[in-house]
């Protein structure tokens, strides 16, 4: 596969430079909507998608035994969320375990960083050690840091993933949209400029969310931001659309066909199946937002932090195990 | 030398049924997701639960924002406390205004007495020709301060976190009474109370002693759509922390209806916990449906 199929493969540019504008605008008018609509709308259906483009790009790279690691890992912190949610764990000490685990999920990546170079073994232990950091002093910020950070992983993959000329423009592309533009939502301006314009609204939009300010401490750690945790809040929300857009409609165009016999690797369902499935799944999933949205969210986030830590190990190893483009 | 395999199966050879099925597992799953969950079981108690908790609560760097107690030393005239402890002689009329009875030439050495924040931070609606009275709405007080630091502070023993949504709210403990009649006939929310603030103003007293607090906020995180509302009193404020006392407990689901406020910590949700394994069997047996079709896609590899 070479760069020039992979350009053909990617979104033309004029189509992005609306849709990241449009995203921007709705995320920053409508925050709390935005946030709402698109994690119901498109939550479990980026989740699924995702989890099959980590699959068949970097599970063939990974030794069965380190794979069946990081699955029991995953499964410990499931089992920690679970534990949380029958009040058998409190609050205070589940976000420290889970940090931990996802600590010791990134460890589990350190010994083929430190076969592939010394700072690559750096890089990872300086994850490890913030990730052990964040778990012993503020485990919550931590949480909610890391929740904003996943949303960049698309750059990490079109980065791992893209080769050459396409890769460059495809990066410089991501750093404006992914690094830029969040900034200036985050300024305020964009806010204020669409409220003068009375186009501007903090409710949930269609959905029985509750307030603003329940929802603020999702992306914006307590105590951050002060008056600004609302535009923080918006630029998080555009960077979630993002998120979910390039992996719904560009992570897919540029995963491979099944070459090598896959090691830990799970069986999904191909082309139109998939497709029903994911429209089933996202329909389920706006039904059951509607209903309860707290309720719904938190059985989401079960499904969600499975892509979510797996990441973590997966991105560091992609950095010892480089794939083909 | 690289091994490769193609794993795929010819469209015409795919057994449809297999696939519906998985793909009505999936279905099934979520639909058990999103049926109604049953009530929950820590909700069952209604009404007023009079004063059960005491509980103290740091107000790191607002205490130099709240009402505090003084006791007069042997030389203090009012003029000199106003001047030293609350940054302006000028202040002697709200002293005198805090604390009926006190005699402003001569004030008993030993006596107690109120003294107003050292700080009069201006609010949004703040009058600048009100000199005198103390500030009844401040960005701490208010909803729009979520990150605030007292948005952080925890209160002890069984009481909620208070975060992001809270709003606080002081208000004189002998105009609590009305000012909670009049909420309650109004749609629950916290616009009814800042009207009612903007009305009461000049007599108001924030964080003193004998001031009521009322609290609302979500129950927690996993439903922000049921609203709590607790009101406390001001027993003390004493070294930069309040002592408070709950007078009432209440909560709201998201129809308007009331429900008790969880008496303790998080409540089990198992509903979530049985949806969620649901949902898990629901994508186990579609995966299983669609392996069963490319047998050996599961395996480990041979060596």
């Amino acid at each position: 596969m070479n760069g020039s199929t992979d350009a053909a493969r990617l979104p033309l540019p004029g189509w992005t430079l609306a849709f990241v504008l449009l995203c921007a605008t709705v995320a920053s008018a409508f925050p709390l909507a935005t946030y709402a609509l698109t994690l119901a709308a498109f939550g479990i259906v980026h989740v699924l998608v995702e989890l099959r483009y980590v699959d068949g790009r970097f599970s063939p790279r990974v030794p069965w035994r380190l794979g069946s690691l990081l699955l029991a890992g995953i499964g410990a912190i499931v089992l920690v969320r679970l534990l949380r949610l029958a009040a058998v764990l409190p609050r205070e000490a589940a976000g420290p375990v889970e940090l931990l685990l996802v600590a010791a999920l990134a460890a589990a990546a350190l010994p083929a960083l430190a076969r592939a170079g010394l700072l690559r073994a750096a890089l990872g232990l300086l994850v490890v050690v913030a990730l052990l950091a964040g778990a012993w002093w503020a485990p919550l910020p931590t949480l909610v840091v890391l929740a904003v950070l996943h949303n960049l992983t698309p750059v990490g993959f079109l980065a791992e993933r893209l080769r050459g000329r396409t890769r460059r423009r495809a990066l410089v592309g991501a750093a404006l949209a992914f690094g830029v533009l969040p900034v200036v939502i985050a300024s305020g301006l964009p806010m204020r400029l669409l409220a003068d314009l009375g186009v501007h609204g903090l409710d949930g939009g269609a959905l029985a969310t509750g307030r603003l300010e329940d929802h603020l401490g999702v992306f914006v750690p307590a105590g951050w931001g002060g008056g600004r945790a609302v535009d923080l809040f918006a630029a998080a929300v555009y960077l979630q659309c993002l998120h979910y857009a390039v992996v719904i409609h560009v992570l897919p165009r540029l995963a491979e066909a099944p070459r090598a016999r896959p090691r830990v690797r799970l069986t999904w369902p191909a082309g139109r199946a998939f497709a029903l499935v994911l429209l089933g799944a996202g329909a389920l999933s706006l039904m059951a937002f509607a209903q309860g949205f707290g309720d719904a969210r938190a059985v989401y986030g079960l499904f969600a932090l499975v892509h979510a830590w797996i990441e973590v190990p997966v991105l560091l190893l992609a950095l010892a195990l480089p794939g083909a483009p | 030398m690289t091994r490769s395999y193609d794993t795929r199966v010819p469209a015409s050879a795919r057994p449809r049924g297999r696939m519906r099925f998985a793909a009505l597992a999936l279905a099934l799953g979520l639909l058990v997701a999103a049926a109604p969950a049953p009530a929950r079981a820590d909700i069952a108690v209604e009404g007023y639960h009079g004063i059960v908790q005491e509980a103290r609560v740091s107000l790191g760097r607002f205490a130099d924002y709240t009402a505090r107690w003084y006791v007069v030393k042997s030389g203090d005239t009012l003029t000199a406390i106003a001047a030293n402890e609350c940054g302006s002689r000028t202040r002697v009329p709200e002293i005198v205004a805090l604390n009926p009875g006190l005699d402003p030439e001569s004030p008993r050495v030993g006596a107690q007495i109120l003294l107003p924040p050292r700080k009069t931070p201006r609010g949004p609606d703040a009058d600048a020709s009100e000199e005198g009275t103390a500030p009844l709405w401040w960005d701490f007080f208010t909803l729009t301060s979520p990150g605030s630091e007292f948005a952080r502070l925890r209160a002890d023993g069984e009481l909620p976190t208070w975060r992001y949504g809270t709003r606080l709210y002081a208000v004189r403990h002998d105009q609590l009474a009305s000012l909670l009649e009049k909420l309650t006939e109004k749609e629950y929310g916290a616009y009814a109370v800042l009207e009612e603030l903007g009305k009461t103003r000049p007599a108001w007293l924030a964080m003193a002693p004998n001031t009521a607090l009322a609290h609302q906020g979500s129950v927690d995180d996993a439903d922000p759509t049921v609203r709590r509302r607790t009101e406390y009193e001001v027993v003390a404020v004493q070294d930069g922390e309040i002592q408070l006392k709950v007078l009432s407990d209440k909560a709201w689901d998201r129809y308007g209806k009331e429900v008790a406020a969880p008496s303790g910590g998080a409540a089990a949700r198992w509903d979530l916990i049985l949806a969620f394994l649901a949902l898990l069997a629901a994508g186990g047996l579609a995966v299983l449906a669609i392996a069963r079709r490319r047998p050996g896609s599961l395996a480990a590899p041979q060596a």
